[in-house]
């Protein structure tokens, strides 16, 4: 699968993408308000045919001033297209840009806590730790776990 | 005269503008309460003004206007739906009253806008700024909107006037160079840019913005040519670090290189590009094609073993990435591929890897390569089933699950249309042990459900898509195939329960969920299925919501015409708007517009299809859903008119979910006229639009036009045999008309080509069945012909029994055994015997037969009866097995 950074062409795919294998999902103008405005953060994996079977949809905290923070919108890998470390590669190029370009020092995102499959994904093999608690977080109530990871020196 | 008239009207106007001072005092305060957002307030103050000063347009203008901001943006409710009507009076009354002021037009101008009539929007606001053109606020609004209707030139004009009255600010300068390049002066904008930073206007940007900037600027000169100009501009940016160098720097670098000539520089650069993303592929093709190796090309042997030798160094550096092996496969040959393939295939299965097969068999493409990748599986199978514990080289133990992902494996490859003689029988076979294996994994049941919907059993296939589903209820993916597969078999409650399990529980339905979450392929999905049970206006309305998504798409660029001055992200901005005028090429727009075009053609030619006919218990449940929703409906009208509380208050619910009134007074040909209009421009390489404008044309007796998109399509594909059946059909309509018709003798000239004037179309028709004997769509489309011609020479425009009976025999030659099974060219075949032929129930049923002997496992074609059976088969199996594990499960 190809792994290159996100262009306004994959936003329909990564929608799509999302709505297929996620319950959290956006319309189309946030796809688009991501793309415009940090149009660097986010990555697809694309299968042979063309069609987006991963993506990472990224941003930069707005509100953390002092020290500049990447933050995981949304990333998911279409489950047909999992054991291939796209969900790692995808995180990898999104964070070595995140570090480069707006100097951020670690990358958070949100979880619901009940999902356990996800919270393990995010631990176990991209790194994360828990780092906090949002209460009902989610339109339906549920809380959030806030998980960051530190960027190593050489990313 | 009239103009004099006009000015004493507009005198009067402006002499009836002015107000009484202490209704002149509060119009003040009426401005700042909208600027405030005060709308209550506001709604007062205007209605103390028109007490006293009733036909004042603009106080009606404003009232107008802080009414439609107090309502709520999406849905409608019910108390904000007569809100909206009073709107639409205020505003109109104003214009009436008060032509003459820029207000009122402004006013009108931003109620379109945010309805997102953009048109009405723009003609407003022109008119607006005809009364005041130096309005700031009214050139903001007219650069935006002249780019959203593309407009190029238009709003280049007004911001040029913008520059000159503000040249100090520097987002005027942007949105100059923006709109010089939106009109492709790309000269004009680089001098606008360089101009900004000459004078050092981009001094406060901040480093990212910078950054942008000169990515877009260096972009920018090698669309001019100016490739000198961007490397050194590259070069002194890197150096004094605006931009990075690394990431997007290096792949324009690498472009300009290759541009310049400097294959050796570029070929580094694209070296770098590859360390940094080894999984890009785009990087290693445009590497080796510095080097002179194309490899989407043809490559000498020479060339491809230097290329193999790359690529082989490549995946040594990078072990885990998978670009450089898998292009190594493209390019490998022979014994060598054989090796290659071998070692990917092992590593895959024994990864288990369930995209293996979706990435190996785009070398299908190569029959040889696909006969030695089943040949290995299938020496591998014999092997591993013969001794599970060694592995197919003879090496280690092989993990247990190998043999269980080589079924799989297998199972997809033997039932892939690329497959010289699928197998559906084997395929479903090694699912079937592998599930004896392991009958948990989902996978297999998936793959199950695949090869039994590619067999022609949707009922089969939505029952093993379930049982995937139920294996693991937390994954949403496994939910929406489940909910699609129920769809396909015609289920159309069992799926939206299935949906309805991810959706927002807050949502009038499932469906609303995935509507208002613009889910595309649901709407595709439940569109085909009222299509297949004849629902046509339900269907419709689906099609009609996707088309409706890609407007709102469309209009989505609205607010980042200006967003993108502020963020400098220049690149993405254009990207965009390249973006915004291809949407429509989008498949999904092109078929669902196709789609519905082909309902609205059908009840044009039939008007009695507008409208469902319901059966008695049908015709029940409707009144008790219409009961149902006017309930909803008074009970939201109810909860308005309490006192409001913080509560938000609910959308109305749709008046007629089933879409039973969609298609009642609808115009057929401007419908389609709607849905075709933007795919020209944007999509004249696809033959489906040029198809429906070909009928669209017919129909309203523009020949000329008919025969245009008929040798569009003719270009497009020659052999498409839905080409044959128009023009078969325009030559009958030409035999038909009066010497005198206009151009009749340009049409023949140009019909000619197609169908040679003097031969007899029955003979035509004959011809052309006869010559694609093997092609089941042809042999459809030849008996769709035969039927057109002898209805034309028919006298009153119906069948003889002897007709009918040679249109049966003609569609019946799908089935024959030189005929490649054909499930969808079957499907279409058995609903134009059952619903436009009328056929009897012998013929029908010997056509399924037929069908059933061809392809026994099309258990989609068999009667009613039987499918019902089968499914109370399964109920009662599922029941037993509720009752083995029961106890168990309550013990």
């Amino acid at each position: 699968m190809d792994i290159r950074q996100a262009t306004v062409d994959d936003l329909l795919g990564m929608q799509n993408a999302n709505i297929l294998n996620l319950p959290e999902n956006y319309t189309f103008k946030y796809y688009l308000y991501h793309a415009l405005t940090w149009p660097e953060l986010s990555y697809v994996a694309v299968s042979p045919k063309g069609e987006i079977v991963g993506y990472i949809l990224a941003k930069m905290d707005e509100e953390a001033v002092d020290t500049p923070s990447g933050h995981v919108t949304s990333i998911s890998v279409l489950r047909p297209y999992r054991r291939l470390g796209l969900a790692n590669k995808l995180m990898r190029q999104s964070q070595k840009s995140m570090a480069t370009l707006y100097n951020a020092a670690h990358i958070t995102l949100h979880v619901r806590k009940s999902n356990r499959a996800a919270i393990s994904l995010y631990r176990d093999s991209l790194g994360f730790e828990v780092t906090g608690v949002e209460k009902g977080y989610y339109a339906d109530g549920e809380d959030a776990y806030q998980m960051t990871l530190k960027f190593e020196k050489e990313v | 005269m009239v103009a004099d008239k006009e000015s004493k009207e507009a005198a009067l106007a402006a002499k009836n503008r002015i107000l009484p001072a202490k209704e002149a005092a509060l119009f003040k305060t009426l401005l700042q309460q909208y600027e405030l957002k005060q709308y209550k307030k506001g709604i007062k103050a205007a209605d103390q003004i028109l007490k006293k000063a009733p036909n004042h347009g603009e106080t009606l203008a404003l009232k107008a206007l802080i009414l439609h901001s107090s309502l709520p943006h999406n849905h409608p409710t019910a108390s904000s739906q007569p809100k909206g009507d009073e709107v639409d009076h205020l505003i109109a009354a104003a214009l009436r009253k008060d032509p003459y002021t820029h207000i009122t037009h402004h006013v009108n101008s931003i109620i379109a806008r945010a309805k997102k009539d953009y048109v009405t929007a723009g003609r407003s606001l022109t008119r607006a700024r005809e009364i005041d053109s130096d309005n700031i606020p009214l050139i903001r609004d007219a650069i935006s909107l002249h780019t959203q209707l593309g407009q190029h030139k238009e709003s280049l004009r007004v911001r040029h006037q913008f520059f000159t009255m503000r040249p100090n600010l520097r987002s005027n300068w942007i949105s100059l160079a923006v709109g010089h390049e939106l009109c492709g002066n790309d000269q004009e904008a680089l001098d606008v840019y360089l101009g900004l930073e000459d004078s050092t206007k981009d001094e406060g940007l901040a480093p990212i913005e910078k950054t942008q900037m000169s990515w877009h600027i260096v972009k920018l000169m090698i669309k001019l040519g100016k490739f000198k100009e961007a490397h050194e501009r590259l070069g002194d940016d890197i150096r004094d670090r605006i931009v990075p160098n690394s990431g997007e720097t290096v792949d324009i670098q690498a472009e300009l290189l290759q541009k310049m000539g400097q294959a050796e520089e570029a070929e580094v650069a694209y070296r770098r590009l590859i360390e940094s993303n080894p999984d890009k592929i785009r990087n290693y093709k445009a590497m080796l094609k510095a080097r002179g190796l194309d490899l989407d090309g043809e490559l000498s042997a020479e060339q491809a073993q230097k290329v193999l030798t790359q690529l082989d160094l490549f995946s040594e550096s990078f072990p885990r990435a998978a670009a450089p092996k898998r292009l190594a496969l493209d390019v490998a040959q022979g014994d060598d591929f054989k090796q290659r393939v071998q070692a990917y295939l092992q590593a895959g299965l024994e990864k288990g890897i369930p995209s293996l097969f979706v990435d190996i068999k785009g070398l299908y493409k190569d029959q040889a390569k696909l006969e030695v990748v089943e040949a290995i599986l299938e020496d591998w199978k014999e092997k591993l089933e013969a001794e599970s514990t060694s592995a197919p080289n003879g090496e280690p133990i092989s993990p247990p699950t190998m043999l269980l992902w080589l079924y799989y494996f297998l199972a997809l490859h033997l039932a892939h249309p690329a497959h010289p003689t699928p197998d559906y029988a084997r395929s479903l076979e090694l699912l079937d042990t592998a599930l004896e294996h392991t009958p948990t994994l989902p996978e297999i049941h998936m793959a199950k459900a695949m090869v039994l919907k590619r067999a022609g059993d949707p009922d089969g296939a939505a029952r093993a898509m379930e049982q995937a589903r139920l294996l693991d209820g937390q994954d949403r993916f496994l939910n929406g195939k489940a909910g699609k597969y129920w769809l396909r078999a015609g289920e159309v409650e069992k799926a939206s329960a299935v949906f309805g399990l991810f959706t927002k529980k807050d949502a009038a339905s499932p469906g609303q969920d995935l509507t208002d979450m613009q889910c595309i392929w649901f709407l595709q999905e439940e569109g085909d299925a009222a299509l297949r049970a004849g629902k046509l206006p339900l269907a419709a309305k689906r099609y009609e919501r996707i088309i409706s998504i890609f407007k709102d798409e469309d209009d989505d660029q609205y607010d980042f015409h200006t967003y993108a001055l502020r963020k400098m992200n220049l690149n993405a901005y254009f990207n965009m708007v390249e973006f915004g005028k291809q949407l429509r090429h989008h498949p999904r727009y092109i078929q669902a517009a196709t789609q519905a075009a082909d309902i609205y053609l059908r009840i044009y030619d039939n008007p009695d299809l507008r409208e469902v006919k319901l059966s008695p218990e049908e015709e029940a449940e409707r009144k008790k859903a219409a009961k149902k929703a006017q309930k909803a409906n008074s009970k939201a009208k109810k909860a308005a008119a309490a006192p409001a509380e913080n509560k938000e208050e609910p959308a109305l619910p749709d008046a007629d979910p089933e879409g039973k009134e969609y298609l009642k007074e609808v115009d057929a040909l401007a419908a389609i006229e709607r849905l075709l209009q933007p795919l020209f421009g944007t999509a004249e390489d696809e033959i489906s639009p040029w198809l429906t404008s070909f009928e669209l044309a017919l129909r309203q007796d523009h020949l000329l036009q008919a025969v245009r998109a008929l040798n569009k399509s003719s270009k497009l594909e020659p052999q498409n045999p839905r080409v044959h059946n128009q023009a078969v059909r325009l030559s009958l309509k030409v035999s038909s008309l009066p010497a005198e018709t206009a151009h009749l003798s340009l049409i023949k000239s140009s019909l000619k080509r197609l169908i040679p004037e003097d031969v007899d179309l029955l003979r035509i028709n004959g011809d052309f069945i006869q010559q694609n004997g093997s092609s089941a769509a042809h042999l459809f489309y030849g008996a769709l012909t035969l039927r057109d011609i002898l209805l034309s020479r028919s006298d009153n425009k119906a069948l003889s029994d002897t007709d009918k009976q040679q249109v049966e025999g003609a569609f019946m030659q799908v089935l024959n055994t030189e005929v490649k099974p054909d499930i969808k060219t079957y499907q279409e075949t058995l609903s134009q015997l059952i619903s436009t032929l009328d056929s009897s129930t012998e013929m029908i049923a010997k056509f399924r037969e037929g069908v059933l002997q061809r392809l026994p496992l099309a258990l989609g074609f068999s009667a009613k009866e039987d499918k019902q059976k089968r499914k109370e088969q399964w109920m009662a199996e599922d029941a037993k097995e509720n009752e083995v594990t029961l106890p168990n499960g309550t013990a």
